[in-house]
Parts: structure tokens; sequence; C-alpha cells
């Protein structure tokens, strides 16, 4: 274990998850409108002055600062506007779990199939099969999301009837058990279907990937040394291709989390996403922020998960 | 050597010259472009594209904005090529002026993010150091945190509109070309050529100018391409969320007021199936010739026949 | 190897659970309970019903608990005051409660809940109850079953302000430490529904109250379900998913809906709603009567009635807040009757007569006194909102006037209006209720005291001292409408009323677009007894299916 490189990439996270809590202080502060409006503006007279104090948003901007840290820790995140009086920790804590679920079962499925895919286009680069998938991948990439999930939408609930319009559950069911459990996978199917557009980018960083792996001195070698095709193809080149990809499934977590905030509201999903949209549409910014800062934390999370696994698989660290 | 080309002789030139020289590698990536079926696809595409826009007021057969009370919500046909709206609006020529604006938008944001990330990168790459130092990080954490929320917040903090779009798309869009170009520079900086122009005393501005950013452009360009996808399909789920402006009716809006109409569940997809269809065609041939410069003058891959 | 065995079970296990997914459920629920789906769009905001505002609210608030009276323009419903009366010579209400009424935790609900109620509701300013705070003194409990209020003025719209007034358990509140952050997720209410389940962003699941005091509700369960759009709640309708729609809003889809013979559409044309445009007075140039007359001018409101209301909606009467049967047809709307083109040159001359504005040129923004004329208009994002906002910006754009839109959720929408937030908008538009049925409540929309209704214009600043003229005009505007409520000579109360249009024209202090139609639906497969609307005790315009008399009448049919 290269312990050094685990704690310089801990000490990043901490830094990213700093900056998102210092620009959720920053922005309502830089922006047009004051403080007060955007922590405690379209709440009941009595609520903002007890959120006023709370936040100290009439003292100086150092002591606010103090204050938001320390309910920040607390997990105090303000006052939701538009869901008054829940508070923001208690809109997201319950919908967190959703997003956390379709989020990670489109991200399982998603690997494995852009990295399949990505080997079959980079191992003959330049052939039909891989035309083909690029441009499958590409077409993906470059339809909007929220079009794929509305047509989806139309298809297969509309017309044909064949998954819910709308949730994550059945609604008021008493289901328990595996009836539960089948429901929820019923409900998620449409929703993870959609997420999982954004596969290509996963397909085409495996095959660029690929294609300049299989140049290498060291494949050349295996080749000539005889090596079946599979061997090469799979236990050198792939694997070697594997790293930049699981970098990639980090960098490219934060898009689909921004994806999470179409498809969960257009398959109205009690998530965070939908949370985000209400917000939008509610101009309810502690809630909006507290969004933001929960998005922080998953990825950072995710990001960090996947070192891991990059430590485990990379003999350059490892060693 | 187009684009990328390594320029090694760079002797005190006037601007004449430099102008005569400039439009020699104009075409110069032509030869080795089209070499890539799917970029020549792509190139087409877009071609077909801003013709069709630029002519919208000539091939529009109908005002875009009239409302048609005797066409309500009616399916494709002769008088009507692609239907009418729920407003009894001519899709058609919805879609050729609501193009104008997106491809306006996406060319012009991804220009300013393009030219962000660019002054960001050669800065970042160039001095290095502690300036770097700090670029990087920002670069990377910003590329951590989940960018659409994070426009989400400003964006509700700034209120609707082009501008805001634009601005949020731009402030934290920089990053992956930021990165790219810092990693040319980094590499050319290394060259010979660099050192001797130093210690021949030449100011960094003339250094930047003249023997990096040529080296760069290679990577901006194809970059630059690329971003227009990822402008026009922002652009369009922003408008989806409800921050977009109608007085700018882009694909998106259209999308927007397809769906506030109920158009997609009321079955008439004529009315959402061309604008979602035209931001997807039209991002994919920009990923076509994208990718393709990418390979061809970045990558070099040039072992590569037929695929982008 | 091992690690791509372990990702391929992975994704076979997924892959292979979606897919029976759909198998292993899909068998109905009991078949013996009857449940109630309503589809609804309108988020969950609050059962405290201290803090409840907005519609979504309200709908859950009605269903658990009960105001003393539900009225609408001074013909109130008994509820749980049985009969009531007022003596002028003390100044006071009396209210009789209903004999039998209990709490769902088994006390019996008595005169104490209501003083503790309102008592609560006014000590600590929340919106229940309106803004009857003004004139309500004291309330004094008689005996457990009488209450009485005494008053410092008569108004008979008292009744309505009672209506949002839900009569809460003392035994439990009294204990609740911070009424202000009070989630209240299992409340105690005396109607005929238990609050069972509650998820966010999902569903609000009732169960039916065995002992409610008014009746047998034969219907088990009722669920409130939060669809993401009016087009899937539409949808789910028409595909059998959900029993109603109390509120439809996309009025495109109604001729879809219409083809369907198992769906009901109808109709409220007594519930009918008045569309405006808000126009804040204390910026510039809305404080100058000629600008708001240009600006009306250049509207388009058949196409807002064709484009926006697809038909569901007609052209208001002159000053819409006058009764339309005593509203005189003499005073029409400028402009009415003429051409687009002569309503965009009259309006265009309107404005180009004053040399604060610069001149109109075609595809351009006026500026007034140097400023371009951008103006921003928050609007709700509901369909038909969206399209009428979609064309005033159009004729605007004819006027030379730049109208940007703000979409904001209904909820923040009535927040804004109930909370006082008017700081935050310039232009805005909303709908609202047929208020002025009555005289009273015409007075109530104008009058400056002694209560003011949210959408009056004087809060808009209109009629403010200083700058921007009519002033007098404002003022002679209000003390007509006051006068008004006093009159009973019918001659004199229709000149009255023609001056009040006349001036009301004149000043245009807020801008009616449209007369709308309250639309909803409902399957009629399922259950017998919709109850016919005039019977209905709505909750404003949106609760009328959900309402209480309906809710009892509602027979299940046996599938």
């Amino acid at each position: 274990m290269n312990w050094k490189w685990l704690i310089r990439r801990l000490g990043f996270m901490l830094m990213v998850l700093a900056v998102a809590v210092i620009l959720n202080f920053l922005i309502p502060r830089l922006m047009p409108g004051s403080a007060k409006q955007a922590y405690a503006g379209k709440l009941p007279e009595a609520v903002q002055v007890k959120i006023i104090a709370r936040f100290g948003l009439d003292k100086s901007i150092w002591e606010q600062f103090v204050l938001y840290i320390q309910n920040t820790l607390k997990g105090d995140l303000g006052m939701s506007f538009s869901n008054h009086p829940n508070s923001v920790t208690y809109m997201i804590g319950n919908a967190l779990p959703w997003t956390l679920f379709l989020l990670l079962t489109a991200t399982i499925i998603t690997v494995p199939l852009g990295y399949v895919f990505g080997v079959i286009a980079g191992w003959r680069a330049g052939s039909k099969t891989d035309t083909g998938i690029q441009i499958g991948s590409l077409s993906l990439l470059a339809t909007p999301l929220f079009w794929i999930a509305m047509v989806l939408l139309y298809v297969f609930s509309a017309q044909l009837g064949w998954f819910p319009l709308r949730g994550a559950e059945t609604a008021y069911s008493g289901y328990t058990g595996l009836k539960w459990v089948g429901d929820v996978l019923w409900h998620a199917v449409l929703p993870v279907l959609a997420l999982m557009t954004l596969f290509g980018a996963y397909e085409m960083i495996m095959r660029n990937t690929m294609v300049t792996t299989l140049r290498e001195n060291y494949i050349i070698t295996a080749e000539a040394k005889g090596a079946s095709e599979n061997r090469v193809k799979y236990k050198h080149a792939a694997r070697n291709a594997l790293l930049p990809l699981i970098t990639s499934v980090g960098i490219r977590f934060a898009t689909i989390v921004g994806g999470s905030v179409f498809v969960e509201n257009i398959f109205s999903y009690p998530g965070i996403g939908s949370l985000i949209f209400d917000a939008v549409i509610s101009y309810d910014f502690p809630l909006l922020q507290g969004a933001f800062l929960i998005f922080s934390i998953v990825t950072v999370v995710v990001v960090f998960l996947l070192d891991l696994v990059y430590l485990r698989l990379d003999p350059r660290i490892r060693y | 050597m187009p684009l990328s080309g390594n320029r090694q002789f760079n002797d005190t030139d006037s601007r004449l010259s430099k102008s005569i020289r400039a439009i020699g590698p104009l075409f110069a990536w032509w030869p080795e472009y089209r070499k890539s079926k799917v970029g020549v696809i792509g190139l087409i595409m877009v071609g077909i594209f801003i013709f069709a826009i630029i002519l919208a007021p000539y091939i529009a057969t109908h005002d875009p904005t009239f409302k048609d009370r005797d066409f309500m919500w009616k399916a494709p046909s002769f008088s009507h090529f692609f239907g009418t709206t729920a407003q009894g609006k001519d899709v058609f020529s919805q879609l050729l002026h609501s193009g104008q604006i997106s491809l306006m938008i996406g060319v012009a944001a991804a220009g300013a993010v393009t030219a962000m990330g660019t002054i960001i990168g050669l800065i970042a790459g160039y001095f290095g150091g502690i300036v770097d130092e700090i670029l990087t990080r920002i670069a990377d954490i910003l590329l951590v945190l989940p960018r659409l929320p994070l426009m989400l917040v400003l964006a509700a903090y700034l209120g609707p509109g082009m501008s805001t779009i634009v601005f949020v798309v731009v402030i934290l869009g920089w990053t992956r070309i930021a990165r790219q170009v810092r990693a040319q520079v980094m590499s050319c900086k290394q060259h010979t050529y660099v050192e001797r122009a130093k210690s021949i005393g030449a100011g960094n501005f003339h250094i930047i100018w003249n023997h990096i950013l040529p080296n760069v452009a290679g990577v901006v360009i194809a970059n630059f391409v690329l971003e227009c996808v990822t402008v026009i399909m922002l652009e369009a789920g922003l408008s989806f969320l409800g921050f977009g402006d109608p007085l700018h009716q882009s694909w998106g809006m259209m999308l927007f007021n397809a769906q506030n109409e109920g158009a997609f569940l009321f079955g008439a997809w004529w009315q959402w199936l061309p604008p979602g269809a035209c931001i997807a065609v039209l991002g994919i041939a920009f990923s076509f010739i994208g990718n393709t410069l990418n390979d061809r003058f970045v990558l070099r891959l040039k072992n590569i026949k037929g695929g982008a | 190897m091992k690690k791509r065995l372990v990702f391929s079970f992975c994704s076979i296990v997924l892959v292979l659970s979606m897919i029976l997914g759909p198998l292993a459920c899909g068998e109905p629920v009991d078949t013996t309970t009857y449940r109630l789906t309503a589809a609804v769009t309108d988020l969950h905001e609050s059962s405290n019903p201290f803090l409840a505002s907005g519609r979504g609210d309200i709908r859950i608030m009605s269903r658990i608990y009960e105001p003393l009276v539900v009225g609408s323009g001074g013909a109130a419903i008994p509820r749980l005051a049985e009969s009531w009366s007022y003596d002028d010579s003390t100044m006071s209400w009396t209210f009789n409660l209903v004999q039998d009424a209990e709490w769902s935790d088994g006390e019996p609900l008595t005169a104490a809940d209501v003083k503790y109620t309102l008592d609560t509701q006014y000590a600590g300013d929340y919106s229940g109850g309106g803004d009857s705070k003004e004139f309500v003194d004291t309330v004094t409990v008689v005996d457990d079953n009488t209450v009485k209020i005494t008053v410092t003025e008569y108004a008979s719209a008292f009744l309505d302000f009672l209506n949002s007034m839900y009569i809460v358990p003392k035994h439990i509140w009294e204990d609740v430490a911070d009424i202000d952050t009070e989630a209240n997720l299992a409340p105690v209410g005396s109607g005929p529904w238990l609050w069972d389940e509650y998820v966010p962003q999902s569903h609000v699941a009732f169960k039916k109250n065995p002992n409610y005091w008014g009746g047998t509700v034969n219907i088990d369960e009722m669920v409130l379900e939060i669809y993401g759009s009016q087009e899937l709640a539409l949808l789910a309708l028409k595909t059998g998913q959900v029993d109603m729609v109390p509120t439809v809003e996309l009025y495109s889809y109604i001729p879809q809906l219409l083809e369907s013979t198992d769906v009901k559409v109808g109709v409220d044309r007594a519930a009918n709603f008045y569309n405006f445009l808000f126009v804040d007075h204390r910026e510039e140039p809305n404080n100058l009567p000629a600008f708001r007359q240009a600006v009306s001018m250049a509207i388009n409101r058949q196409d807002i009635i064709d484009f926006a209301l697809f038909t569901y909606g007609s052209i208001p009467r002159m000053v819409p807040l006058v009764p339309e049967a005593i509203a005189s047809e003499d005073v029409d709307w400028p402009g009415l009757g003429m051409t687009d083109e002569a309503r965009i040159d009259e309006a265009n001359a309107m404005l180009d007569a004053d040399s604060d504005f610069s001149d109109f040129v075609e595809g351009e923004t006026r500026t007034y006194k140097g400023d371009p004329l951008n103006i921003e208009m928050t609007i709700v994002n509901r369909p038909a909102d969206v399209q009428q906002a979609e064309i005033i910006r159009e004729n605007m754009a004819e006027i030379g006037i730049n109208v940007s839109l703000k979409l904001i959720g209904f909820g923040p929408m009535m927040g804004m209006m109930f909370g006082g937030g008017w700081d935050d908008w310039t232009w805005s538009t909303a709908g609202h209720g047929a208020g002025g049925s009555t005289l009273d409540g015409l007075a109530q929309e104008f009058g400056a005291d002694p209560y003011n209704v949210w959408y009056d214009a004087p809060s808009l600043g209109w009629g403010e001292d200083g700058d921007g003229g009519g002033t007098t005009a404002a003022r002679a505007l209000q003390a007509d409408l006051r006068q008004s409520r006093r009159e009973d000579d019918p001659a004199t109360l229709a000149t009255l009323i023609e001056q009040i249009q006349v001036d009301f024209a004149a000043e245009l202090p807020i801008i009616p677009l449209s007369q709308g139609n309250t639309i909803y639906a409902y399957r009629l497969d399922t259950f017998t007894g919709w109850a016919p609307q005039e019977e209905m005790d709505g909750q404003g315009s949106s609760g009328h299916l959900l309402g209480t008399i309906n809710i009892l009448a509602l027979e299940p049919i046996a599938q």
C-alpha cells in the first residue's frame, strides 16, 4: 500500500469539500440580493428571526463564517423555503437513498458495458465494428438526456404501459420483502436506462486508451511471442486501459449526478435531483445549496472509493 | 505538419509574411483530415446545418411566431412540413429560426469557454510554479464538483436568461481545455527553440504567441468543436429547467414549450422529435469533426484508416 | 480475471432483477379496501396548520382538520360550528359547536380548542384567518360548545376568513415547544380522514376516520400522489391509474381527455378566476397611468383565451371584480373590437406622446428617462401561465418593451403574495378566485381599511402620495368602493358601480387579462356520487372534488 499517495488523495478530497462548503457560503453573499434574503427570504417572519440569529446574518462576515461552519458540521443546512417547516437536512435525508440507488445502479451497469464495447472497438480500430460502436456512443452522448428520458417515458410508460408513470415505488402499496424489492426495481428500470446513455463516455475512453496501448512495445512483444488474441486483448491491453477508465468514472460521476436532475424530474423520482428541480422553481436557496453540498460529498466519496480501486489495480502506485 | 506542427524557424518576420504564411496552414490540415470518412461526413452535416440556418428566413414557410387558430396541433402535412404546435405555430419554421439561436449560443459560449481554458492553460503551463499549482488545483476541484447543480445554484441567484446560461457555462466549463492545453504547453516548453528564444531575450508574450500558441492550436480547435456539443446540450438542458429566455427561442426552448404544452404524452411527436433530433444530429456532427481532429492531429493516430 | 467475473456477475444479477422485477409484483393489493387516488402536481409543503399556505398544504389540512365554517362570498357552510349569529349591540359573533365532535385520539373537541387556535393564530401572526386579526378583539369560551368572538368592526367577510382557520387540539399543541418549526408528522385532527403515511415528494396517504362526527365515509383510503407534471397526472387519469385530478391546468390536453368515455371533465363556471397582470407601482414607469393604459391596450386578450386557455375562458368584464350581474355593460375595454394593428398603433402612440419615453423603433427596446425598458415578469410555471406570459411578451415587444420571464412554482408564488414578498418582482401575473362575487368581496379588493387581501392594489404602491399622478383618482376609486359596501338603493348603486368602472378604466391599478374556468376531471367507473358543483365545500378554486361533502357522498363501484 502506498500510504503517501492515499493521504495526498484524501487531502485533495477534503480540499474539494472545503471548496464546496466555502462556495456555499460565498455565493449567497456575492450575488445580487442580501444573504438574509437567501437564507430567510420566504419564511414566515417569526422563523426568519430565528434563522437570522442562528446563522448570525446581522453580524460581521467572519462571525457569519464561523457560525456557518459550525452549523454545517452539525448538519444544520438551514430551513427549506418551500418545504417549511421541514429542514433541508430532513428533505435531503429522505431523498438521498433513492438518488444513490439510481446513480450507483446506473454506474455499475454502465461501466462494464463501456469497458466491453471499448475493448471490442479499440482492438480493431478502424474496422466496421469500431465505426459502428463509435457512432452509437457519439449519438448517445450528443442527445440531450432529458429528451431521451421523455422519449422512454412516452414509449414505454405512456404508449406501451410496461412501466409506471411516476415514482420510485407504488404509492402506499404496503409491499414488503421481495415484493417491495421487485416493485422498486420495476420503477427504476426507465430512469436507470436513461442514465445508462452516458455509457458512451466510458466506451470512448476505453477505446481511445486501447488504441494507444496496443501500439506499446510490450503488446507487440506479447503478440510476437504468440500469445492468443484473447490473452493479449484482455490480459495485456485491456488491463492497462482499465486505469484511465477508472479515473474517468470518477470524473464522469459528477456528470451523471447532473443527469439525475433531469431524469428524476421527468420520472417524478423522489431523489435529490427532483429536490433540486423543485428548489430551482421555488427559488428555495437553502435547499438548492444543501443539495449541491450533498452531491459534492457523494461525488467526493465515490471518487475516493475509485482511488482505492485504482490503488489495487495500478502496480506503479501499489509498489 | 498542419495545425499542431512544430514551426522550428521563427525569425523576425513582418506582418505581411506572417499573413502569407497563415494562408498555407489554413488548408494544410485537409489532406490529413479527409482520410477520415466520418470526419468528412461530420463536416458536410455541419455545413448543411449552417446553410439551412443562415437561409432560415428564405427557407421557412411561415412566421415562426404566428399562431394559427385553424392549425392547432396538426400533424405534418404539405402546408406544415413538421406539423404545428399546440398554439398553431409552424414547427418547421420554428426549427430553422431556433437553430440560429442554438448554434449562435453554442459557438459563442464554446468560444468563450475555449478562450478562457486556453488562456488559463497557457499561463499555468508556461509559467509553472505556484501559478500552475493553484490553477491546476482549481481545475481539479472544479472537475470533481458536480457541475450542473453548481450551475443551477448560480443561475438561481442570477435569474433566468441567455446571459446567465452563457455565464455559468463559461465560468464552470473551462477546466477540460485548460488541462489539455497545459499538458501540451509543458511538453513544447522543453523544446530547444523555446529555450533559444528565451536566451536571446524574447519576451514571455512573444514566446507564447509565436512559439507556444501554434503548437497548442490543434488541441484548442479540437476541443472547441467538442465544446460546442457540450454547450448546445447544456443550453437545452438549462432551458428545459426553465432558465431559458422565451425571447430567444432555441431548440432547448422548443422542447421546454413542447413539454409545457403536453406534446410528449399527447403524442404530438412532430413537436418534440425534430428539435431533439436536431440537437442530437448537430452534436454528432460536431463530435465527428472534433474526434477526427483529435485523432489525427492531437493523438496522431495515423494507422487508423476509416474510424473517427 | 476474477474481478471481471465479479463485475459481469453483478451486472447480470442487476439486469435479471430488473427484468424479473415486474413479474414479482403486479398483483393488486387487497381488493376489499376501496381507495381513492388523486393526482396532484403541487408539493406538499407542511402539515402544520399554522404554517399552511398554498394549495398543496390546504389539500392536506382540510382532510385532517376542520374550520368552524366553510364559506365563500358570505354563503357559509356549517362545519365544526353548526350555527352562528352576530349581535350588533355587543359587536360579537357567537358560534355554536357541533355536539359530538372529537379528536382522533379520543378527546372531545370543545370551545377551549377553538379559543386556543384563534388566539395562537393571531398572536403568532400566522396566515390562518387571513386578515381577520385586524378586527378580531377577543375570543371567549362561553361553555363547552359555545364561543364568542368580539370584533371592532362588522365584516361579513369574517366567515370567509375562517375558511383557513383550522381548529387544532389544545391538549396536543400546548406541549409543542416551537410551533414555527413543528413538522407535525403525526397530526391529531377532527376531520373525516386520519393521516397515515407521508413520503416526501411522493405521496400522502389517509385512512378513513371511523369515528367521524359528520357521517360515514364509504372509502377506506385516500392517496394524494404527486406527479411530476400535469401531463402525467392527466395521462394517469386517462389510463385509470388515478381516480381524479382535482385541478386541470393543461388546457391543451382536454380534447384528448374528452375522448375517453370513462372520464368526466367538468367546467366549473361558478368558480371562475381572473388572471391579472400586476405591476409594482413603486417602480417607474409602472406608476404612470398612461403607461399602464398602453400596456393594457397592447395586450391581445383574445390570443390569451385562444392560445393559453384554449377557449376555456373569456374576456373579463371591465373591472372584473364588480359582480357580473350588476356591472355596467356601457364601460368596456379600450381597444376591444379594434384590429390588432390598430391596437398596437394606438398603444405606441400613447407612449410616443410622453417625452420621457423614447420613440418607437421597430425591433428595438424603448427607453424611459434614458433607461431601456427591460422588465422581468415573474410567473408561475404552469402551462397556461407560461403561454399567457409568452403572448404578453410578444405584445410588449410590439410596443418596444422587452419582457423577460422568471418562472417560479405555484407554492412560492402564494408564499410571495401572502408572505408579503412584493419586493422581489416588477411585473407578475397571477390568477385569483372570484372574490368579487359579492359587494363585500369587491370592497375587500380595493379597500385600504380595515383589511387588505393580498392582491389589493394599494399594497402594490398604487395611489401613494408623491410622483406619478393619479393619486386623486385612486382615492376617489377607493372611496367609491367603500361607499358601495353601504349602499342599499339599487339605482344609486348602479351609478356608483358604473363610476367605479370608469375610474378603474382610467387608472388600471392592476391589469385584468382574462377570465378563466376552473376545470376538474374524474373517472366515472370507480366511484359514484360525485356531488354537483354547487354542493361542494371547496377551498378556493382547487378543492371541490376533495371537499368533505363530496367525500361523504362518494360510493365505490365494486369491480
